[in-house]
């Protein structure tokens, strides 16, 4: 479970949280959406134990992610928006890392990366991946430790719709098995069939939760949009 | 020790910790076109000074040059190579459970091990060929602190610049620095006669640095200069004496300073 409370958070002088408080439960997969710019991807960097708050607190699994921060990232798995991994290693050999850092047997790599369709690409590497094969060993990489935790920074942006739609099955699945799975977007329309909550950001404050049923149905227009900055979602996101 | 590193060294010495690690810049240095390089320079230097070096002295010092030159430079270099070319991966590897300076302090360890490793074919070939096993011996546990020292310097240039450009640069720039940069201020600030009344303070300099100190501690293990040569001033003279534990402490505590700047520069990192 993830519990942060009035959580702040500024790049020099400029804030970008001014006091995010959320919780995304064990079994439920949180959305949080929001315009570019909006504080989501800070949110997960800190929850992830990446760069520290200014203020406020943030609690993984029961541990604080400042205090306890290794406790916490045991129980944590995390998948920036472009996923990077060493150029020089092959798709298996990043997820043996990985996989022995935490602890996994290393039959699990294997296990993954037929999840993700990458088992020609095992001996592949990295560097010659392209955008997508790349995001899917992220994906690889997301599930191996079998984290309570997953947290998710704009998936799926290089993925092809059917392994888009795969990632969500993935996902919904996960948080049926226990899972506290939280992923920042801004296509809520692709992202709402499988979110339980909906909290909308922007302005680094969590400005309101939303039904993500009722998101849709409320608001048809947001079926084909995409909440950015850009006239129409900024239209959006206020009419939200 | 704070509790923050006694956990840390805990970790880092936890089997699948250092297992993945090591594994990891092992597999990493087998496929390094810079180790590939070094690993053959290094056996073309051993055999070349096995075959051609007149006797055991010329041998060692043969090998003192190419510590000071070559050696030093390929472990800065691999130094550098090896921090800049996670960068991109370090959002991924800073949310594992594993604190930040034991990432840093086993790379350097599993580098270090390397190196270890990579000397041998250096330093084997002349022993085939009947150099003293005693003189070799030393001579490679001594290049080896001073590869660890310039892999730590490397390590912390390559986590503290902005790209790889950066850190080759500033790292080369300070190899240059204490190759001849120290010795030239040295040698300058000699000719003053404030400088002159306190000749100790010129012998620190070269003591603090550990190009000088590798290569005064080397030239006396080689009997290249008589010790009494040097024996002007009572620090001198100390130095003279024990400039074998003089050298493995200031390798130390320079490998040290350094990872302890990588450490907590990487501690602060924020994408």
């Amino acid at each position: 479970m993830i519990l942060a409370e009035n959580l702040t958070k500024n790049y020099g002088r400029k804030p970008v949280l001014r006091g995010i408080s959320l919780r995304a439960t064990a079994g439920e997969v949180t959305l949080m959406v929001g315009p570019n710019g909006a504080g989501k991807s800070t949110t997960v960097k800190l929850l992830a134990g990446l760069i520290r708050p200014n203020a406020g607190s943030a609690r993984i699994n029961g541990f604080d992610i400042v205090d306890q921060t290794i406790a916490a990232q045991r129980s944590l798995a995390y998948l920036p928006q472009r996923p990077s991994f060493h150029p020089r290693l092959t798709c298996l050999e990043v997820l043996r890392f990985y996989a022995r850092l935490r602890g996994v047997p290393l039959t699990r790599c294997d296990a993954m990366l037929e999840l993700t369709g990458l088992n020609d690409a095992a001996r592949t590497r990295t560097q010659e991946l392209s955008g997508g094969m790349r995001q899917r060993l992220g994906i690889a990489f997301l599930l191996l430790a079998d984290a309570p935790v997953l947290l998710l920074d704009e998936p799926g942006l290089s993925l092809d719709p059917g392994w888009r739609k795969r990632l969500q099955e993935t996902l919904h699945f996960e948080s049926r098995r226990g899972k506290a799975v939280l992923v920042t977007t801004h296509l809520i329309a692709e992202w709402n069939n499988v979110a339980d909550r909906c909290l909308l950001c922007r302005d680094g404050v969590i400005e309101q939760e939303l039904d993500p049923s009722d998101l849709l149905h409320d608001f048809p227009e947001i079926e084909t949009a995409v909440i950015d900055d850009n006239e129409d979602e900024t239209r959006i996101v206020t009419a939200v | 020790m704070t509790t923050k590193m006694k956990r840390a060294l805990s970790l880092l010495f936890d089997r699948n910790t250092a297992r993945a690690l090591f594994t990891r810049e092992f597999r990493l240095a087998l496929i390094n076109r810079y180790f590939h390089v070094f690993s053959a320079l290094a056996l073309i230097g051993g055999i070349a000074a096995a075959l051609f070096s007149e006797d055991a002295n010329a041998t060692g010092f043969f090998h003192l040059q190419v510590a000071l030159y070559f050696v030093s430079l390929f472990a800065l270099l691999a130094g550098v190579g090896s921090a800049q070319a996670e960068r991109e991966e370090w959002q991924l590897l800073f949310t594992q459970p594993l604190p930040r300076p034991s990432y840093v302090i086993g790379k350097f360890l599993a580098l270090a091990l390397i190196f270890a490793g990579v000397l041998l074919l250096l330093f084997l070939p002349p022993l085939f060929a009947g150099a003293d096993l005693s003189m070799m011996g030393l001579l490679y546990l001594q290049t080896l602190l001073l590869a660890a020292t310039f892999l730590a310097c490397g390590l912390a240039a390559g986590y503290f610049a902005h790209d790889r450009a950066q850190a080759l640069i500033v790292g080369v720039s300070a190899w240059l620095l204490l190759l001849f940069g120290v010795d030239l201020v040295a040698l300058f600030a000699a000719r003053w006669s404030g400088i002159q009344k306190f000749p100790d303070l010129w012998v620190t300099l070269l003591m603090l640095n550990p190009l000088d100190s590798f290569r005064i501690e080397a030239l006396f293990a080689l009997q290249q200069i008589p010790a009494e040569a040097a024996n002007k001033t009572p620090l001198a003279g100390w130095w003279t004496a024990h400039a074998g534990a003089w050298f493995a402490g200031i390798a130390v505590v320079w490998s040290a300073a350094m990872m302890t700047l990588a450490s907590l520069r990487m501690n602060r990192w924020e994408e």
